[in-house]
């Protein structure tokens, strides 16, 4: 690839804010705001512009509405790997992404979507144009500028220019056909991206938690909780159909499909449950579960620790949690002394997949890493749905605080600022020492180990909220 | 007592009518109309917020609950007080007081009490030869105010104007119209800006509201989407002992003490009453007795109401225009539809209920006789009907 090459996107900044904001470049069907742009021309492909661009093509993305700001996004083509697509004349070549510099191409295709990390840089017209965009950006909860880059260099404006190039123009993209591709099901991936930003924050709870986490972004097969499994498996099963052998694998199919697709979700929760799906046996549960839910609605004569005690199972303390909390920010807000590590990786995940990556807190996406990590993750896992061999290259994986607490390095510092020293054995190497006017005296350098218990560390850590702040110093402290 | 954060809107929740209000120039005369929960006070806000940096606007509102609300209203969330974002808002009658006094040094010319005589105000103006001036006013509940107001202001050498109003939500007789409105700032009709969605109400609330709707010449406000069972449908409680319906009200904030819950009543007794009560009464909760906080217009006291936090705000209904309330229960006794004048009573059905953001209830006592029951709505499937009786 010859070095210099830039591979552009034309779009506006509503578009750019939206991206932002839901995590991925992806095709027009994953924007829930979306204005005309480039994207909707070649649908489930992102095109990347080699150098510049023709002027129509960014008149195009400003065309929708008055008052539209262009922008370019630059890609770092060096973070994705796999089979890419390029315009040659009339027609659409495959060329492997290591043979980009080789091949003479001025318009590429991308599979989409992309993770915000593929970006090197976001290019303005003029430095007024970024601070406003910089400006506005503050007016949302989820625009997350982190550590993007923008630009408006001299060389920058030119890529504005009104200049006639000798490219294709918007007609002639128009007329070149793209093949067939199996579609992407955005809200499930937003979901997926949700449920592991969730997750990753209630991994702090304990080793459990922190495992049930890996194995989400790892995409393992190692999940063994009777409880987990299932919506595991809803994101694992990459086919339409999925089976249901059984009365729990078939509810938590339709409470996932619920939060995943229903705007309303109280409401289509108690459909679902008083539904003709369910047999005599089960009938009876499934209503008896919709009574209590409308009696907590009601709330007349229990408070709602009473109400969480009389529960029966996890999936009904889950719905109960549901019910009670408007979102995940609300549930990180909330705690219960009858609550087990297994109830908040439940909570947590239900509540990632009804909010998805776009409702994830504004506190855990300002966590180091974390945003570009899940939406990276969450394109690693749109591409693997869709059968694409495209992969991005990264090395950014941030450390669950468990995962510091793991980490000698990191223990005593961190048990410190988190104050759960109670929670922590000092054990002593079992070596030789002598005992003598009252001190225990070992021969060389000897390191106490630190032992975490578990039970009393979920106890303190269950109830404590870690702001950006917190685990930004967290991770530095090494 | 838990924090209630004022959350910035995600950019998806923003749609794209409210996103042309927010690409409109800085400079001009704007009117956004639209009903209840449509995001009228959401661009005007963030309107102000974008000229707060160089500090040439004015955001003014028409009572002080709301004005106090605004002010609260925290931005930037910012950990730091001295980097807090505090909205420069006034009420639209003490702001105008002020600047009358402060251009002419002469007391407010006026009709009656807290009348001003507008035409005198007009003429003083005029005499002043006021050069034109560049703050921008951003008036929430414009419709409040009459024509004449913002001819006032017009002769003061305003220019910028940002004005978002309802129709149908008009509580004073001093009001102006949409038309009326749209005339005095020389907007034309295709350039009123209508914001339509109801972000704010369930389908159930919203729909509840809309059955108050009085006005003729405006189309009903759209619904949001409609769902099938019943859960959340508006109650109405008929009670015995006034202690159910408190301890009600206060197992409701303690379920979510983030939770703002708003209890609506008619008149000051009531207001008291339900303030002592829910003080004092005996109850098992989850978390400690939530805020119980008051106001009234009465006693020219400054609201001391905290809206950034959860807990019970008990207002009577002409203080609740503009808020939003997580809960609101409206007490029913102590409204009394007087001279058969069921327009204004609907009107300001209409403005409480459509205060609701998760949940609309009522109370009455069973030997409630105020003639609102002939207002309210029969079908069990927009106003469900029982019997409180929760021990």
């Amino acid at each position: 690839m010859a070095k210099k090459d830039k591979w552009l996107i034309p779009t506006n900044t509503d578009n750019l804010r939206m991206i932002i904001a839901q995590g991925l470049m992806s095709s027009p069907s994953g924007f829930s705001k979306y204005y005309t742009d480039i994207l909707e021309l070649f649908n489930g492909y992102i095109p990347l512009f080699k150098n510049r661009i023709q002027p129509d093509i960014l008149d195009n993305a400003i065309s929708e509405v008055d008052g539209l700001i262009p922008c370019i996004i630059e890609i770092d083509l060096k973070t994705v790997t796999g089979m890419i697509k390029g315009i040659k004349g009339n027609d659409i070549i495959d060329i492997n992404s290591n043979d980009i510099g080789v091949e003479d191409i001025d318009i590429l295709l991308l599979l989409a979507p992309l993770p915000i990390l593929c970006i090197s840089k976001i290019i303005f017209k003029s430095k007024n144009d970024i601070k406003d965009f910089k400006e506005d950006s503050q007016l949302y909860s989820n625009v997350i500028l982190g550590d993007l880059i923008f630009s408006s260099t001299l060389d920058d404006q030119k890529l504005f220019k009104k200049d006639k190039l000798p490219d294709y123009s918007i007609s002639d993209l128009k007329k070149i056909t793209t093949l067939e591709i199996k579609e992407v099901d955005y809200n499930k991936i937003y979901s997926f991206g949700g449920l592991l930003a969730n997750l990753f924050y209630f991994s702090k709870n304990g080793n459990i938690s922190n495992d049930i986490y890996k194995s989400f972004y790892n995409f393992d097969k190692d999940i063994t909780n009777k409880n987990i499994l299932p919506i595991y498996n809803y994101f694992d099963n990459i086919d339409e159909q999925v089976a249901e052998n059984d009365i729990k694998t078939k509810m938590y199919n339709g409470l996932i499909d619920i939060a995943i697709n229903c705007k309303d979700f109280k409401e289509n929760i108690i459909e679902f449950l008083e539904s003709n799906l369910w047999d005599e046996t089960t009938k009876s549960r499934t209503q008896s579960i919709s009574d209590r839910l409308k009696l907590f609605e009601l709330n007349i004569d229990k408070t709602v620790s009473e109400q969480f005690e009389e529960t029966k199972t996890l999936l009904e303390k889950t719905l109960l949690m549901l019910f009670l909390r408007e979102d995940s920010e609300a549930l990180m807000d909330y705690n219960l002394d009858i609550f087990t590590q297994e109830d908040y990786i439940s909570f947590a995940m239900m509540f990632g997949i009804r909010d998805k990556f776009i409702k994830t807190p504004k506190f855990l996406r300002e966590y180091n890493n974390v945003q570009n990590f899940i939406t990276l993750k969450m394109a690693e896992y749109a591409h693997i749905t869709i059968g694409s061999n495209i992969q991005f290259k990264h090395s950014i994986t941030p450390l669950t605080v468990m995962s510091m607490l793991n980490q000698n390095s990191f223990k005593k510092k961190l048990a410190k600022e988190l104050k759960i020293e109670s929670s922590i054995n000092t054990i002593m190497p079992n070596k030789d020492y002598i005992h003598n006017k009252g001190k225990n005296i070992y021969t060389g350098f000897i390191e106490p180990e630190y032992e975490i218990l578990e039970d009393k560390y979920f106890q303190l850590i269950s109830k404590k909220k870690i702001t950006e702040l917190e685990y930004n110093k967290f991770t530095k402290l090494k | 007592m838990a924090k209630r954060k004022f959350k910035l809107p995600g950019v998806e929740q923003i749609k794209k009518d409210q996103d042309r209000v927010l690409r409109l120039p800085e400079k001009g005369q704007f009117l956004v109309v639209g009903g209840p929960g449509t995001g009228k006070s959401v661009v005007s806000l963030l309107r102000a917020l974008k000229f707060h940096k160089n500090n040439d606007y004015i955001f003014l509102t028409f009572n002080h609950v709301l004005k106090s609300a605004s002010n609260q209203v925290d931005f930037n969330q910012s950990k730091d007080s001295d980097n807090r974002i505090i909205l420069k808002s006034w009420t639209l009658q003490s702001w105008f007081y002020k600047l009358q006094y402060k251009l002419t040094k002469e007391w407010m010319p006026e009709l009656e009490p807290h009348k001003p005589n507008y035409d005198e105000v007009i003429k003083r103006f005029e005499d002043l030869k006021i050069d034109s001036r560049s703050l921008h006013i951003i008036i929430d509940e414009g419709q409040d105010m009459p024509p004449k107001f913002y001819e006032s202001l017009m002769h003061c050498g305003y220019e910028n104007f940002f004005i978002v109003a309802d129709q149908n939500q008009q509580i004073t007789d001093d009001c102006s119209s949409r038309q009326e409105l749209a005339d005095l700032l020389g907007v034309e009709q295709k350039d009123i800006i209508e914001l339509t969605e109801n972000h704010r109400n369930s389908h159930p609330i919203a729909l509840f509201a809309q059955h108050f709707f009085t006005d003729p010449s405006s189309p009903l406000p759209e619904l949001p989407p409609k769902s099938k069972s019943l859960l959340g449908t508006p109650i109405l409680y008929e009670y015995t002992d006034y202690n159910d319906c408190a301890k009600l009200i206060l197992r409701e904030a303690d379920k979510d003490d983030r939770n703002l819950i708003g209890v609506v009543v008619a008149n000051d007794d009531k207001r008291n009453n339900y303030a002592k009560t829910l003080e004092s009464i005996d109850i098992k909760l989850d978390n400690p007795k939530p805020i119980i906080s008051t106001y009234s217009n009465r006693n020219n006291e400054n609201v001391n109401i905290d809206f950034s936090n959860g807990g019970i705000v008990i207002l009577n209904d002409k203080s609740i225009k503009g808020l939003e309330f997580d809960i609101v229960f409206i007490i029913i006794d102590g409204f009394n539809i007087y001279n058969n004048d069921i327009d204004s009573m609907k009107k300001r059905f209409y403005v409480m209920s459509s205060r609701a953001i998760k949940k609309l209830v009522f109370f009455k006592s069973e030997n409630y006789n105020g003639g609102i029951e002939s207002i309210l709505p029969e079908d069990e499937n927009i106003l469900k009907k029982e019997r409180l009786n929760n021990g």
